[in-house]
């Protein structure tokens, strides 16, 4: 039998997850290098480049349905309070003011984990649900959220996480402190004494938000007991059980459908309170619910990369052999359960027998963390990768030759080999593209008033992928092909790749070939778009389905030309007789002969090899100047050197390390998201004071692939893409400033101010 | 309240009544139901809602791209609204669609079409075509996945196109030709002057007075369309800004993009083109007007601190009655200014500078462009043989109020400039700023700046004055 139920193991955005799930057991014949194929890894332009380019793409924002009304929401003003009164009744007096659902109008339903409610009325940070109203116009329910009265009794809070830290935590939330994290590695005290020299150093990260440019927003409409929900998500298959969970429904009364959405990052995957408010005021009302939170409720309450303050020592020999290294951190995981720890990297990235971690998650009185591309590893890489480099200057060592004397050759977590790690390949093509041997030997150096330096940091990730994963072929008349799967495309291509696949198995031209993602309702499941899984877990999927329907076709062939199976060859789409070439069948033939409207095959992901783990890999190296006179950092370069296993399309593959690390370049030099401490309210809500780079902001950017295939990964050899390209920007760029000026900014953002700080020491 | 509107919206004329504030995004997206005009911040920060609109300057159609969620539906009575679906031609995509899909320049494509629509803007209201001006219109246009860099390949080879193509005279027809546009726009000048609108040219009777509308309806798009308003229409840029009596008038609706381009300002301040486009961002500028800026009150407008230095007076109005103030006394605290309920900015005025005056404007900001600085300062110095007979200088964002560092200016009047003066100066300066620490930067961080703004200032006006040292 070629499926199999299986247990296998999958890394999720930092959490190991075992799954057990139906794989497909069929080993194909490896790609080798994309020199070799006809469709996969080239610049193939996106099949939905049309609808993108005309306007006429239709997001979950755009969707309008008849009698549709508008939902928007009342949140907390407040840190911290319970709400001692709430008064709906002025807002229904107001005309096309239609319905307002409360705690005290609805029925208790679990939220975070059952740590809360959909509506509790413990309110633990600025930005909590308090109410939502529903109104003919957007306008309209807009007002009824100000004719709301409510009471509260203040509670004290926190929004300062070192403060929290120090404070009672069930003061602030309600919660228990979490667990101290930790992790031990070999014998922490021998490495100490067989080492000659030691660096220590604390460093900060900020709190930063998605700012996706779609907001969060759902239209959901019941049809009888059934209920259709468009999301704007990364993870139909979640918003789909907590829907039917919240509503008590059935899982097959839920449709969730996204088709176009405007980016996510992390903040779209998992199910909003929004939806589930929407699909409660959808029914009591009878009517379609638009709900949409404005760019305020997207910086306050849908996500954001929590911060950390992290504290690393490195001990090692004079020739550069780290011995043991010590990690220390706290992070906000905001009001609500969720995680924040950064230490993964420093566990994984570098060679050390001797390691100790301890990393704790901190309740504050403001909006909850959640995963944000590369959660942990971009906070932890730069922390990381500082320290490393302070220990290669105090020893006198080039910080590349370092890194690779400190060359980890297996997974030191899991004690087994990689499939595959090029990062040596990926240290020396970024040092040749950055011209590292221009990088100041003393840090600082230069002369003028515009330093230059050159930095570079490393970066691993999981993005291997995993079952269960299933797609399913449908080709219908005039050899049209239909791949469907329960994935969705957030905007990285996934539309295009999963086509590219199938075409380059069954050798149909993209143009006959569509692709239905992101409809609970229609495909079978996929995983959620996060963790830089999707390509690695689906594509496999569809070559699988392509290549057991090429064996269909070729039967089907078989029976018609009445000609033995093994007399056939499949060759450019056409189904032929090995002995006399001239009859042969195109697809479209043959779908005609069957009098069939269409054949159908489903395919899997393949289980993950026992015995490895699957990492990408790669490093970036910043060019960047300073100007000593206003603090001013320009990035004159950024070289980005990585090692993802086969890249599927060139296009999208440069836009997603672009995007990735421009990104993480705004983490390193602009983004923050600020709190007042004595109020507890955010004070940059929106794009105008939450900055993020605008296409004047470019650097000049390289992109270097260093891999050809994983072939021990999966049946297309691919590794995710979409998380590496942020993780070391920051890192590089830190070590660069530092290259650059010769004194180290430990917290980010880098600003001006930090920078002119820095050297004249202000304070 | 609501007033019948009039306007060609992509290649047909309509017909609505909409409340005059309504959000040019509203009507098009709910009534319209075009959808390729997104809202991604209703700020004008994003560009997602960029629309193009088009009207008859002398008989001939002039095209600015604007935030239509910033844009009251009022002010585009009896003009031509593009919107993304307006580009589309049949069966095949526009030149400049074609090189983003080829280029791979969306990615998730939610802010597509606003880049699409602020590109083809650009291309049609511009005569000198270079990548960097192509880039400066989509600076208003926030892209959080590509990372651009796809987009700029884009503008490459568009400006490439289009030099080689030179667009001549009748741009219209030759943008049609390589693609850019559809055929429908040449016939869109004789619809415009046939287009008899309701709205048009009401006279003042009271409400809220809404000329550009780029603050107004950020604070209060949900409540605006309950008030009583009055949408200015605007002039054209020679009736906007003109020399009367020695002096330069900028009538109060004057948007920045207006004064960028106006000949007037070109000959007597003719850095302020080149300055004013760190101001927002192409369709905030070709939206704001410049008595926003200064009624707005915040102490680091952009132009307020320009205007400061060059000495300029208000001409205030309110129904029949009008006064003078300087504008230095405008400012009474933070965010209050010497305004009367009724009473609104007719205009701008200052004296033509003479020849030879040095004008400085300066800005440090967390973002290059599209952001609000941190701080400014603009200077105007009447000087001969190295000694200053007249200094004016200006900060933003180092008190509540925009500022005129009077203490420091009459300090260095009559001086001669020298290294050793500058000590005495940065007290000067320390001695009537009041800054704080804010999420655009600490209070020592922006004291610190502004002594360099200052210097640079002087630096600009005396080249031979070196600072080096100072660092």
């Amino acid at each position: 039998m070629p499926q199999k139920i299986v247990k296998s193991k999958i890394i999720f955005e930092g959490e190991i997850v075992e799954t057990i799930g139906e794989v497909s057991t069929e080993e194909y014949e490896r790609w080798g290098a994309n020199e070799n194929l006809k469709v996969v890894g080239k610049p193939v332009s996106r099949i939905d480049g049309y609808d993108k380019v005309s306007g006429s793409a239709v997001y979950t924002f755009d969707k309008i349905l008849q009698r549709m009304v508008y939902a928007r929401t009342l949140r907390s003003p407040l840190p911290h309070a319970k709400i001692k009164r709430i008064d709906i009744s002025k807002a229904l007096k107001v005309n096309g003011i239609l319905d307002v659902i409360t705690f005290q109008n609805t029925e208790d339903i679990d939220w975070y984990w059952n740590s809360s409610k959909l509506f509790d009325p413990h309110l633990r940070y600025q930005g909590d649900e308090i109410a939502c109203a529903a109104a003919e116009t957007a306008e309209l329910a807009e007002q009824a959220l100000k004719l709301i009265e409510v009471d509260y009794d203040e509670l004290p809070f926190a929004v300062n996480t070192k403060k929290a830290l120090e404070s009672d935590p069930e003061k602030l939330t309600g919660f228990k402190k979490p667990d101290l994290f930790t992790y031990d590695r070999g014998d922490f005290s021998k490495g100490i004494s067989e080492s000659d020299e030691s660096v220590e150093d604390t460093f900060t990260t900020p709190v930063v938000i998605h700012n996706p440019t779609e907001v969060h927003c759902s239209t959901v409409a019941w049809d009888g007991g059934k209920l259709t929900v468009w999301d704007s998500t990364q993870a139909i298959f979640s918003v789909r059980n907590a829907v039917a969970d919240s509503l008590k429904i059935n899982i097959n009364d839920v449709r969730v459908i996204k088709k176009y959405m405007g980016g996510g990052f992390g903040s779209k995957l998992e199910a909003g309170k929004y939806t589930v408010m929407a699909a409660l005021l959808a029914r009591r009302l009878g009517r379609p619910v638009k709900i949409y939170l404005d760019r305020r409720e997207m910086n306050l309450a849908v996500g954001n990369r929590p911060d950390s303050h992290q504290t690393l020592k490195v001990w090692g020999k004079r020739d550069g052999t780290i011995t043991a290294m010590s990690y220390k951190s706290f992070g906000a995981v905001g009001a609500y359960p969720q995680g924040a720890a950064a230490n993964w990297p420093f566990r994984t990235m570098y060679k050390c027998p001797n390691i100790k971690v301890e990393d704790q998650n901190v309740f504050i009185n403001a909006g909850r963390a959640r995963a944000f591309r590369a959660p942990g590893h971009v906070q932890g890489v730069f922390a990381l990768d500082s320290i490393i480099d302070d220990f290669a200057y105090k020893i006198g060592m080039d910080p590349i030759d370092l890194r690779l004397k400190n060359y980890a050759e297996v997974d030191q977590v899991f004690n087994v080999p990689y499939t595959s790690k090029l990062l040596k390949e990926a240290y020396s093509a970024g040092a040749q593209a950055i011209n590292w041997d221009l990088r100041n030997k003393i840090p600082g150096s230069g002369n003028g008033v515009i330093k230059r330096g050159i930095g570079m940091a490393s970066q691993i990730w999981w993005g291997g992928g995993g079952p269960p994963a299933h797609a399913m072929l449908k080709l219908e008349r005039g050899g049209y092909l239909t791949v469907i799967s329960g994935t969705q495309d957030i905007g990285t291509g996934t539309y295009t790749i999963l086509a590219q696949v199938a075409a380059e198995i069954l050798e149909i031209p993209m143009e006959k070939i569509e692709v239905i993602l992101g409809d609970t309702g229609v495909g079978p499941y996929a995983p959620s778009s996060g963790g830089s899984q999707t390509i690695a877990s689906v594509a496999p999927a569809v070559r699988d389905a392509s290549e057991k329907m090429k064996s269909k076709l070729i039967s089907a062939a078989a029976a018609i030309m009445e000609i033995p199976e093994d007399k056939i060859k499949y060759n450019n789409g056409e189904i032929e007789s090995i002995e006399d070439p001239a009859k042969k069948l195109s697809i479209a033939d043959i779908l005609k002969e069957l009098r069939e409207e269409s054949l159908l095959m489903n395919g899997s992901r393949e289980a993950n090899p026992d015995g490895y783990t699957t990492n990408s890999f790669g490093a970036q190296f910043a060019d960047v100047s300073v100007d000593t006179e206003t603090g001013k950092i320009t990035v004159n370069k950024i070289a980005a050197a990585h090692d993802i296993g086969r890249p599927m399309n060139q296009k999208t593959l440069e836009n997603q390390f672009h995007g990735g690390i421009l990104q993480g370049l705004s983490y390193a030099l602009m983004e923050e998201r600020v709190i007042d401490e004595s109020t507890g309210q955010v004070v940059n809500l929106n794009m105008h004071d939450y900055k993020i780079p605008t296409v004047k902001d470019v650097p000049k950017i390289e992109i270097i692939i260093v891999s050809k295939s994983d072939d021990l990964v999966n049946n297309v050899g691919a590794k995710g893409i979409g998380e590496p390209a942020i993780i070391p920007t920051a890192g590089a760029i830190a070590n660069a400033v530092y290259n650059a000026i010769g004194v180290r900014i430990k917290s980010l953002p880098i600003t001006p101010d930090k920078v002119l700080n820095a050297i004249y020491k202000f304070n | 309240m609501k007033q019948p509107v009039k306007f060609i919206l992509n290649d047909k004329i309509v017909e609505t009544i909409e409340h005059p504030a309504k959000a040019l995004l509203d009507v098009i997206r709910e009534r319209y139901f075009l959808t390729g005009t997104k809202e991604g911040c209703r700020e004008g920060d994003c560009g997602a809602c960029t629309v193009l609109v088009g009207d008859l300057v002398d008989d001939e159609i002039q095209y600015k791209s604007v935030n239509s969620c910033l844009t009251p539906i009022a002010a585009v009575d009896g003009k031509h609204i593009v919107t993304i679906e307006g580009f589309n031609l049949k069966d095949k995509l526009t030149s400049l669609q074609f090189e983003f899909v080829e280029q791979g320049a969306s990615q998730c494509g939610f802010c597509t079409p606003g880049f699409i629509v602020s590109l083809t803007g650009w291309l049609l209201q511009n005569t000198n075509f270079t990548v960097d001006e192509a880039l400066t219109s989509i600076d208003g246009n926030i892209c959080r996945c590509t990372g651009y860099a796809s987009i700029i390949r884009v503008v490459e080879n568009i400006v490439a196109e289009i030099q080689k193509a030179n667009l001549g005279e009748d741009k219209i027809s030759n943008l049609i030709e390589l693609g850019f546009l559809p055929q429908y726009f040449t016939e869109i000048p004789k619809l415009l002057k046939g287009l008899t609108t309701f709205g048009s040219d009401q006279p003042y009777i009271g409400g809220t007075i809404v000329s550009g509308g780029t603050d107004l309806l950020v604070q209060r798009w949900d409540t605006i369309v309950d008030e009583e308003v009055y949408v200015k229409k605007s002039n054209g840029i020679s009736e906007n800004i003109f020399i009367e009596e020695a002096s330069i008038v900028i009538k109060g609706e004057t948007t920045i993009s207006d004064l960028m381009k106006s000949e007037i300002i070109k000959e007597h301040i003719p850095k302020l083109s080149k300055w004013f486009s760190l101001f927002g961002s192409e369709p905030i500028r070709n939206k704001a007007t410049i008595t926003g800026n200064i009624v707005n009150a915040s102490p680091i407008a952009d132009s307020t601190n320009l205007l400061l230095v060059l000495d300029a007076e208000l001409k205030l109005k309110k129904e029949k009655s009008t006064r003078s103030l300087p504008l230095s006394e405008f400012f009474i605290s933070y965010k209050k200014v010497d305004l009367l309920p009724g009473e609104h900015v007719d205009a701008i005025h200052f004296e033509i500078p003479e020849i030879g005056t040095f004008i400085g404007w300066e800005k440090i900001s967390k973002r290059k462009y599209l952001d609000i600085a941190s701080i400014n300062s603009s200077c105007c110095i009447k000087h001969a043989n190295n000694k200053i007979n007249m200094i004016r200088i200006s900060a933003g964002g180092v008190a509540p109020i925009p500022l005129l560092l009077k203490k420091t200016s009459q300090f260095l009047e009559g001086k001669e400039i020298t290294t050793s003066i500058t000590d005495e100066v940065f007290g000067m300066i320390d001695s009537e700023i009041t800054p704080i620490s804010d999420a655009r930067g600490s209070a020592q961080y922006k004291a610190e700046l502004l002594k360099r703004l200052v210097l640079a200032h002087l630096k600009n006006c005396f080249p031979h004055f070196s600072v080096e040292e100072l660092v």
